[in-house]
């Protein structure tokens, strides 16, 4: 139950409210021109706001899915992941979509923490491995599906003219990488991990004298 | 002893026979068979390339910048209508209009719907006169739609009950028949390439009497434009979908750009979700102790 209280508070109930507090979704939502005026909080809670009902729903429940398995594996990693990726993430597609001015989704957030769990299945061996090689996998499928099918042009929303970004999977699917890259390597990013290594050496040495 | 005829008697035997004949010739022209035929149409062609010039042929993809400003109108009309003929009227006009308006409507990809009166298109206006609906209405794409009515009236062999005079009132001795053809053909105004088009095809067959032949024409020619249009409106909404199966499938064929400015938006479909879903939770419906969930801890863990 407290893996899903995380995900539960940091994505399902501020989600919701956003949806349902239109005003609250203008003054959250990632613009150009907020962010140019200083409104920086709009590089974290854009990922928060949605424009349809489909939108929210499989956003969401990917993120709750993926986000109760990463906090199951890794207490902790997934408010860690979320708090240092998302204004990245928002950086990216400011940089990267020039003539993009309004942005919102959790789904770059959703597909790194895909990738993340993905990589956290793999630290084990078996069966756990395989499944994490397979999300790993999926998510391979779906970026390489974002570049190379230009269906989602005609992707339904509540207004006309939005148009899916492909780029914040691939950007948030990077950062994952690079996140738990860094963690793996003592930055203390990802501690959960970190100490798993050291609990794994300092028993080793006690099984064989035992 | 033979009488001969006096030669004022002649000239009036000859008056007779003559005035004879013409009333015979002028009844029998009454109710002789006939056949009679009626035409109305408006033509995209003639509309965008008259004085018989030739089609122009885009040499580039056209690109359309999402999300589009649709134009809905009809083709004006060629000037060959027979007057007092015209049954086609306004409100099913608008009605139509209408109702191709709702069907772009409900494309992700558009932006707004005009419906151009019909004044703004002049006859042969071609290019030139979308160019200026473009600027004045704002306009990216138009779907013009355009018809041809052809109504033919023959007799059968019970026409001649027509003789009876009576009978022209009560035996439906006409044929009538009425063909209609509309068609909607939307072009990308800028590269001034044809995106799609979409047919209607009706044919309504009926007998009248001879005097109320009018009356069963211009009803035939009514409910033709109604069943073509209604048609029209199903094979319409099956080339959006093919246009937008085919500039996803084809991409030489169209180029899809979005406006600046525009809303983008990070959004995970359907099948990923569904798959991601299948690969977490099958494990946790298969029978416990053949594989581990992605949500219980491992091993090393659980065990310290």
């Amino acid at each position: 139950m407290r893996a899903l209280r995380v995900p539960l508070l940091l994505f399902v109930l501020p989600v919701i409210s956003i949806a349902a507090l239109d005003p609250l979704a203008g003054a959250l939502v990632l613009t150009r021109t907020g962010i140019g005026a200083g409104e920086v909080w709009r590089l974290w809670t854009g990922h928060w706001v949605h424009f349809s009902g489909s939108h929210l729903g499989w956003n969401l429940g990917v993120m709750v899915l993926a986000g109760v398995g990463l906090e199951s594996r890794r207490p902790g990693s997934l408010s860690r992941y979320t708090v240092m990726v998302a204004p990245l993430i928002s950086g990216g597609l400011l940089i990267g979509q020039p003539a993009m001015n309004r942005f919102g989704g959790l789904s770059g957030l959703a597909t790194g923490v895909v990738v993340l769990l993905g990589l956290a299945l793999m630290e084990n061996p078996g069966r756990d491995r395989r499944l994490g090689l397979g999300l790993l996998l999926l998510v391979t499928v779906k970026l390489g599906h974002d570049l190379l099918e230009p269906a989602a042009m005609f992707s339904r929303f509540a207004t006309p003219g939005i148009r899916p970004l492909a780029l914040a999977h691939l950007v948030g699917a990077g950062l994952a990488v690079v996140f738990a890259g860094i963690s793996l390597r003592g930055k203390a990013l990802f501690p959960a991990l970190v100490h798993d290594h050291k609990n794994e050496r300092r028993l080793t040495p006690r099984g064989r004298s035992g | 002893m033979e009488a001969t005829p006096s030669k004022s008697q002649l000239v009036r035997i000859i008056a007779i026979t003559a005035l004879l004949v013409l009333l015979v010739f002028a009844l029998t022209g009454c109710i002789s068979p006939r056949q009679t035929q009626h035409h109305r149409s408006s033509s995209v062609l003639q509309f965008l390339y008259p004085d018989d010039a030739q089609p122009y042929v885009s040499p580039h993809i056209p690109t359309l910048h999402l999300p589009l400003r649709v134009g809905v109108a009809f083709a004006p009309s060629n000037g060959s209508n027979i007057v007092g003929t015209e049954n086609f009227s306004e409100a099913q006009k608008s009605a139509l209009l209408r109702t191709v308006s709702r069907q772009f409507e409900s494309l992700p990809f558009v932006a707004s719907i005009q419906i151009i009166p019909s004044t703004y298109l002049r006859p042969g206006g071609s290019f030139e006169n979308l160019d200026q609906l473009r600027h004045m209405m704002g306009i990216d794409v138009i779907a013009l739609i355009a018809y041809d009515q052809a109504q033919a009236t023959s007799e059968t062999d019970w026409s001649f009950a027509y003789w009876t005079i009576i009978g022209a009132y009560i035996v439906p001795a006409s044929k009538n028949e009425t063909h209609t053809l509309m068609e909607a053909v939307v072009y990308d105004i800028e590269s001034r390439s044809l995106l799609f088009r979409a047919p209607g095809t009706s044919a309504v067959k009926d007998h009248s009497t001879l005097a109320a032949g009018i009356t069963s024409m211009r009803a035939s020619s009514s409910s033709g434009f109604e069943k073509a249009a209604a048609d029209l409106t199903v094979n319409l909404q099956s080339e959006l979908d093919l246009f937008k199966v085919r500039a996803k499938e084809e991409p030489d064929s169209v180029n899809i750009q979005h406006k600046p400015g525009y809303t983008g938006a990070g959004s995970l479909e359907g099948w990923f979700g569904g798959a991601l879903i299948l690969l977490l939770l099958l494990p946790l419906v298969l029978p416990s102790g053949r594989i581990r969930s992605c949500f219980s801890r491992p091993a090393q863990r659980s065990s310290r």
